[in-house]
């Protein structure tokens, strides 16, 4: 029967300053990601919730709890509006939509001031804004330098 | 660096100065911030420095970082705009971030 012992390191241990290294990451990347995410709905007319929950130490989920910010995120498929029954449609154009596609941020927008009388319109779909992917990519790209600053803040 | 980099190579390739070219150097120049910010902040584990780039200010950031000592290892780091003309991303920080808080080396 053979035995064997483990050889530990000498000196104080790494693994604390690594949990607190990692933590700091994700959480400074989190509150990055929760503000740009706020920016597209910065202008609207309600307020869209955003908020970073911490499900395990070593996770954090950015959501935000917006129905109409999911379906421009996503984007719509092409759809036919008909007024209620034994309704007429009504809208205003000319439309200019607060947000783009691709883009971080959020403009005045209009509604438009020519009032249009309808039984019924094709709408052409909404292109996705894409805003999760977007921002995603921002900040992945941005870890290296957050983590850099969680180690040297770590070490310091 | 790269971009500086290749600013030089545009310069020397070019017959003469360019329109454009004194407000792009002023550009490059600007970018010296972020490792102020970082010294200035005492190497905290920050999400963001003024003029890093990601903010729609790029390098024009006016904003800076104000940090308060709490308690040991304990700061208070509120996001603080300097011009009036501020972008979207830096008006969201300064109410997100006031303050960020770090206590005994942790961010919260």
């Amino acid at each position: 029967m053979a035995n064997s012992t483990a050889i530990l390191p000498k000196g104080r241990s790494l693994a604390k300053p690594m949990r607190v290294i990692i933590s700091n990451t994700l959480s400074a990347q989190a509150k990055a990601i929760k503000v740009d995410l706020a920016l597209p709905a910065a202008t609207w007319d309600h307020k869209v919730n955003v908020a970073i929950n911490a499900p395990t130490p070593y996770e954090r989920q950015i959501t935000v709890d917006d129905e109409i910010y999911a379906m421009l995120n996503a984007g719509t498929r092409a759809h036919d509006i008909k007024p209620r029954s034994g309704g007429i449609l009504r809208f205003r154009t000319p439309f200019r939509a607060k947000t783009v596609p691709d883009q971080i941020r959020s403009n005045k927008g209009a509604l438009g001031n020519v009032t249009v009388w309808s039984h019924g319109v094709h709408h052409p779909g909404t292109r996705a804004r894409n805003w999760d992917r977007v921002i995603g990519k921002k900040w992945r790209e941005r870890i290296g330098d957050i983590f850099q600053r969680s180690i040297d803040a770590a070490i310091k | 660096m790269q971009f500086l980099k290749q600013f030089k190579i545009e310069i020397q390739g070019a017959p003469e100065w360019q329109v454009g070219w004194n407000a792009r150097a002023a550009m490059y120049a600007k970018s010296i911030q972020v490792p102020y910010w970082r010294g200035v902040t005492k190497l905290l584990p920050l999400p963001a420095m003024p003029g890093d780039g990601s903010t729609a200010c790029l390098t024009n950031c006016g904003c800076a970082w104000d940090v308060q000592e709490v308690g040991a290892d304990s700061y208070d780091a509120y996001w603080r705009r300097g011009k009036n003309d501020s972008c979207q991303g830096c008006i969201q920080r300064e109410q997100e971030w006031a303050p960020l808080q770090v206590r005994n080396g942790e961010l919260r």
